[in-house]
């Protein structure tokens, strides 16, 4: 009797068990994704102060493999880059926007990202123009119009990130949409929503809105800071652009600065044209000498009149007016520096031996960790990791590679 | 003048990175020197400024750190390089009073050698290049009939630019500020080829805030250079007497980034902001832009056939600058002409 009371209360056990079992391996299923990336492991004890910190090799190693990911997509998109695009950020401003999910808040992480973006923007679209709007109140306010300065567009927002009331999509939208409407054929018309709020307030029918907007040309991308919404989602499926929901901040940041760089063109989206332009030279004009107009120092090379200051419209002539770096500051995305290969893969006796010092060939570090070190394909001079990214990232030359074209070119000449 | 600051009291510590020129081509000929200028008077006259410079920017500051780079016909190198360790107490007092004692002329043994290294390496690297080329004369030969000789000085910034990266962050992470400046030493002419690489390391070194000094040794000013301290808010010189080389030097090149502020520089007396044609390598001042195109600039007298080229065959860019002088293309017309002249 007690053995069979006592099988059964093991079977029931059992069952519980299983239950249990079952419970934690669907709760596991969301953590499965967390699983590989195990941040714990990270940590490391700093032999010195004792402090806990981030161990640098793996943060290296998994930036690394994001670059690769990053440069793969954008190899893959083989799209037409280096347009002038005009586009507008619309911060949502919202009473979702005052959530602490964020530490200290969305709006002051939203605020420092959107900053960061317009910088990176006009860094890697020297050419390209921007505009701000705000959405809160359920009315969208134009913060600023669409222009090319980066400070002044981070000034205006900083001075802006008070957040209240209503989120709409289909005022902002429509604010953006009239404003872009006048842009020219040959720029592309973009917008970026970073939408805290989980609801929009519309005056009318929002879907209108959106098929309009789509008729427009207008892509939208839509970056969410709390959760997947279906209207978001649907804008930017249906106008072409791409839509994210931020995990953590970092995430968001992210997110937010995968816009920066120029995205792929739709074929049909910009038609080709030709712009007759200048490059002025910077001629300093004596106290003494009479001019008519602007005393300016730059002068046209059409109609040598002065201008004050660039990118601007000879005030004579009508020529556009450029300076030459301000064109060169978007070359590096037609050339850039191809990815360097894997060092290690290809030296593993060399360094299991360990007897080569190995020196990187641009900075003069010496390289301990051989794996992390890379090779360009070119000219196979090997570089560290720190100079790897830095060449990529922010030089966009190989130091060199661009000694080797200069002395091929001369060969080529000669 | 700029305010007083708290930390007046301590100097600021310069990392100097000095591109020189030393490619034999351009000194074994007088071509494009001129008269009286600091290139007329030879590669030795320039070196020895340069070491004796060196001495008195490391005389400033006993932390001030110094690199020098030879822009060589084949490529850069690292000539001398200053120990970049950052400075602990744990060294020990012997350590320092041994380095103390041998100090030399007031400055520390380790900043003394910079003179002997830059050098002795500079023999090395001549006496490897002889030594490689003795079966290249044809090669040489060749070599000097195009054009005015010039040097990669591209990627010698891109190599500066590196280093001073490194620095920075060996700094940073020991909470030090770090004041890294390029200065260039150029007495050949600009490589129109070079435009690309060299626009994207002027770029950077604006971002990362490294002024570029350059001092045009020549008889011809350097559009690149003059563009390079434009942006980067460095000093452009073209020396005017010859035998003055170290006086300009000294006079612009040697202070802190801090006590700078306190100069008077030579003023630009203009920058040639001309981009490079990317079919003729010529310099272009007026451009068509193509949209949907790549990025190029084609000079005036780019003929229409490269125009037409490059429209049928777009490549994956959009911005595109060409000639306007070909009608074939019949480029938009400027809206108003300016009036003619009764």
């Amino acid at each position: 009797m007690t053995l069979i009371g006592a099988e059964g209360g093991g079977s029931e056990s059992d069952s519980d068990e299983i239950d249990a079992e079952r419970a934690q391996a669907s709760l596991r299923a969301w953590e499965k994704k967390y699983q590989s990336e195990r941040a714990w492991e990270d940590l490391e004890e700093d032999p010195l102060t004792g402090r806990l910190r981030v161990n640098a090799r793996a943060v290296e190693l998994r930036a690394r493999e994001r670059r690769a990911k990053m440069a793969s997509a954008a190899l893959r998109g083989g799209a037409a880059k280096g347009m002038m695009r005009f586009a507008y950020v619309v911060v949502d401003l919202s009473r979702a926007a005052n959530e602490e999910d964020f530490r200290p808040n969305r709006l002051s992480v939203v605020g420092h990202c959107a900053a960061a973006f317009v910088r990176e923007f006009f860094n890697q679209n020297p050419l390209s123009q921007l505009g701000i709007i705000v959405a809160r109140n359920g009315v969208a306010e134009r913060l600023t119009e669409l222009s090319g300065s980066p400070e002044a567009h981070c000034a205006a927002l900083r001075n802006a990130l008070d957040a209240s009331g209503d989120f709409s999509l289909q005022n902002t939208l429509n604010a953006a949409r009239t404003s872009l409407k006048s842009i020219p054929s040959y720029g592309s018309r973009e917008v970026l929503y970073i939408m805290s709020s989980l609801a929009t307030c519309d005056p009318g029918n929002v879907w209108t809105e959106i098929q309009a907007t789509k008729a427009a040309k207008v892509r939208v991308s839509v970056v969410a800071v709390a959760a997947e919404l279906h209207v978001a989602r649907r804008l930017s499926e249906e106008t072409g652009g791409t839509y994210g929901v931020s995990m953590n901040a970092d995430h968001l940041d992210d997110l937010i600065m995968a816009h920066a760089p120029p995205p792929p063109l739709a074929e049909d989206a910009t038609k080709s044209c030709l712009v007759q332009m200048g490059f002025p030279q910077k001629k300093h004009v004596s106290k003494d000498a009479l001019i008519v107009g602007t005393r300016g120092d730059y002068v046209c090379p059409r109609c040598s009149g002065r201008i004050d200051e660039l990118p601007s419209q000879c005030t004579v002539c009508r020529l556009t007016l450029v300076s030459s770096p301000h064109l060169a500051r978007s070359y590096h995305h037609l050339f850039p520096v191809p990815a360097f290969k894997e060092y290690a893969s290809r030296n593993v006796s060399a360094k299991e031996s360990g007897i080569v010092a190995l020196e990187c060939s641009a900075c003069l570090a010496s390289i301990t960790d051989a794996s992390l070190a890379s090779e360009c394909e070119h000219c196979s001079n090997v570089f560290c990791f720190a100079c790897d990214i830095f060449i990529h990232e922010r030089l966009h030359n190989c130091p060199h590679c661009s000694c080797a074209t200069h002395v091929e070119s001369r060969k080529k000449a000669s | 003048m700029p305010e007083p600051r708290d930390d007046d009291v301590t100097d600021d510590r310069s990392l100097l990175i000095v591109l020189v020129e030393t490619n034999p081509r351009t000194w074994e000929t007088s071509e494009g020197k001129g008269e009286g200028t600091p290139a007329s008077r030879g590669l030795s006259s320039v070196l020895g400024a340069t070491i004796t410079f060196l001495n008195a920017f490391f005389a400033l500051n006993q932390q001030n750190r110094a690199v020098v780079v030879a822009v060589h016909g084949d490529g850069c190198h690292y000539l001398y390089t200053s120990p970049l360790g950052v400075e602990t107490d744990e060294d020990g007092d012997e350590a320092e009073d041994a380095r103390w004692a041998n100090k030399v002329g007031g400055l520390d043994p380790l900043q003394s050698e910079a003179g002997p290294t830059i050098l002795r390496r500079l023999g090395e690297l001549n006496a490897a290049e002889t030594g490689s080329s003795a079966t290249g004369a044809k090669r040489d030969k060749a070599d000097s009939d195009d054009g005015p000789a010039t040097s990669p000085f591209a990627g010698a910034l891109s190599l500066a630019l590196c280093y001073c990266n490194r620095a920075q962050a060996l700094e940073n992470a020991a909470g030090l500020r770090s004041k890294p400046r390029i200065l260039c030493l150029q007495a050949s002419q600009d490589n129109p080829t070079d435009y690309i690489p060299m626009m994207n390391a002027i770029f950077s070194a604006q971002r990362q805030s490294i002024p570029v000094d350059a001092f045009a040794l020549g008889e011809h000013d350097s559009p690149f250079m003059q563009q390079a301290a434009h942006i980067t808010r460095g000093a452009y010189v073209k020396p005017t007497l010859g035998d003055g080389l170290l006086q300009y030097l000294l006079s612009t090149a040697v202070m802190d980034l801090r006590s700078r502020a306190f100069l008077k520089l030579p003023a630009a007396r203009g920058v040639d902001f001309r981009a490079s044609c990317f079919c003729h390598n010529g310099p272009s001042s007026v451009g068509l832009r193509v949209l949907r195109l790549p990025l190029r600039l084609l000079r005036r007298s780019s003929r229409v056939r490269h125009v037409r080229h490059h429209i049928r065959r777009p490549r994956r860019s959009i911005i595109d600058v060409i000639d306007p002088s070909s009608r074939a293309i019949s480029p938009p017309r400027p809206p108003a002409r300016p009036p003619a002249r009764a």
